[in-house]
């Protein structure tokens, strides 16, 4: 399979560079063009026939939605994704609405850029939780999991380190009720001990 | 590879409105990764929630206690997963844990006391504790800090 043909458009070389920099250990992306404004991502983007464009939701001359539409008439094969660094619901809703297939955060501590684009290009939707209206995420992630809200609960207390008399006395549940929601929670997670337990349910999205 | 991350997750940083609540959990997770990587041992960073600004002397114990957590976990024998959580506290402050499942086992005369009494020491004149819990699940270090001023 040859690499996915990847377009970055954003005002700042340094996101440019950055995220060029980041593909290359992997031969699965390939940048192959960039650009700085609306305009002229519109302009390259059928020369550059990329099968993903990462955009910018803050351009300096074009409003985000335009440009997606536009990238969506000038070359519709390809997934488009916004990048962006502030936690802007109106402007990402509006992407989406406008046919964006995915959503990433730019500040990058907790995204796994390349895993999230060949994600989108397999063709899942990717947004990244802290877009969703809060508590809308982990609500799913929660019915996936099959935990009840007390095995919630008590994980994410002994997520904040405490012990199970702190968390007894914390819920008003008996010492030995905390044990037993704790260990349904970790067969529940698949996981041998709290701290793994703690750890899967964070990588589910669920803390 | 984890190079390029690191200047782009920088950059980011630099880039976007770079304020300390930002930096801190960009930090914690960084070196979660560094910790992963050095030990192989996995390490996942976890944010409960959001926390309120914090000055500097607040952020610095609050890192030095996430690198002692994870320089104890380093020793501790038969760790397979380490997490670092920051939360915000019930009266308006934040904690942070470190915890492994390790035995809790160090090495002869690797004592790792002192450097939990300093910390627990500077987080004292804070109003805050720090707190060690050794148990069958593993080992927890544990700051609590008040609000601030």
């Amino acid at each position: 399979m040859s690499a996915a043909r990847v377009m970055v458009v954003d005002d700042h070389p340094v996101v440019r560079d950055g995220v060029a920099l980041l593909l290359r250990g992997d031969p699965s992306l390939v940048v192959v063009g960039a650009a700085e404004s609306g305009r002229t991502a519109l302009e390259r983007a059928a020369g550059l026939r990329p099968d993903l464009v990462l955009l910018d939701l803050r351009l300096p001359d074009m409003l985000a939605p335009e440009v997606v539409a536009g990238l969506r008439d000038v070359c519709p094969a390809a997934r488009v994704v916004v990048f962006t660094a502030h936690g802007d619901h109106h402007g990402i809703q509006a992407a989406l609405d406008a046919g964006a297939h995915g959503c990433l955060v730019k500040d990058a501590a907790a995204t796994d850029l390349v895993a999230a684009l060949r994600a989108v290009l397999r063709g899942e939707r990717v947004v990244d939780s802290r877009m969703l209206p809060a508590g809308e995420a982990t609500a799913s992630a929660l019915e996936r999991s099959g935990l009840t809200r007390r095995e919630y609960e008590v994980l994410r207390l002994a997520a904040q380190g405490r012990t199970n008399p702190e968390i007894a006395e914390f819920t008003g549940l008996t010492r030995n009720t905390v044990k037993t929601y704790l260990q349904s929670a970790l067969h529940k997670l698949g996981a041998r001990n709290r701290v793994e337990a703690i750890g899967k349910a964070s990588e589910a999205g669920l803390l | 590879m984890s190079e390029a991350s690191r200047a782009l997750r920088e950059a980011l940083l630099a880039l976007s409105d770079s304020s300390p609540e930002r930096a801190l959990p960009v930090e914690l997770a960084e070196h979660c990764r560094s910790f992963a990587a050095r030990t192989g041992v996995s390490c996942r960073f976890v944010q409960l929630g959001p926390v309120a600004p914090l000055d500097a002397e607040r952020t610095a114990i609050l890192v030095a206690v996430a690198r002692e957590g994870l320089v104890n976990a380093e020793k501790h024998a038969g760790a397979g997963t380490v997490i670092v959580s920051l939360a915000p506290e019930e009266s308006g402050g934040v904690q942070l844990t470190v915890a492994d499942d390790g035995t809790g086992e160090t090495p002869a005369g690797a004592g790792s006391g002192l450097g939990v009494r300093m910390l627990a020491d500077r987080a004292a004149l804070l109003g805050g504790t720090v707190r060690l819990v050794q148990d069958e699940d593993g080992c927890t270090l544990r700051l609590v800090l008040p609000a601030g001023p």
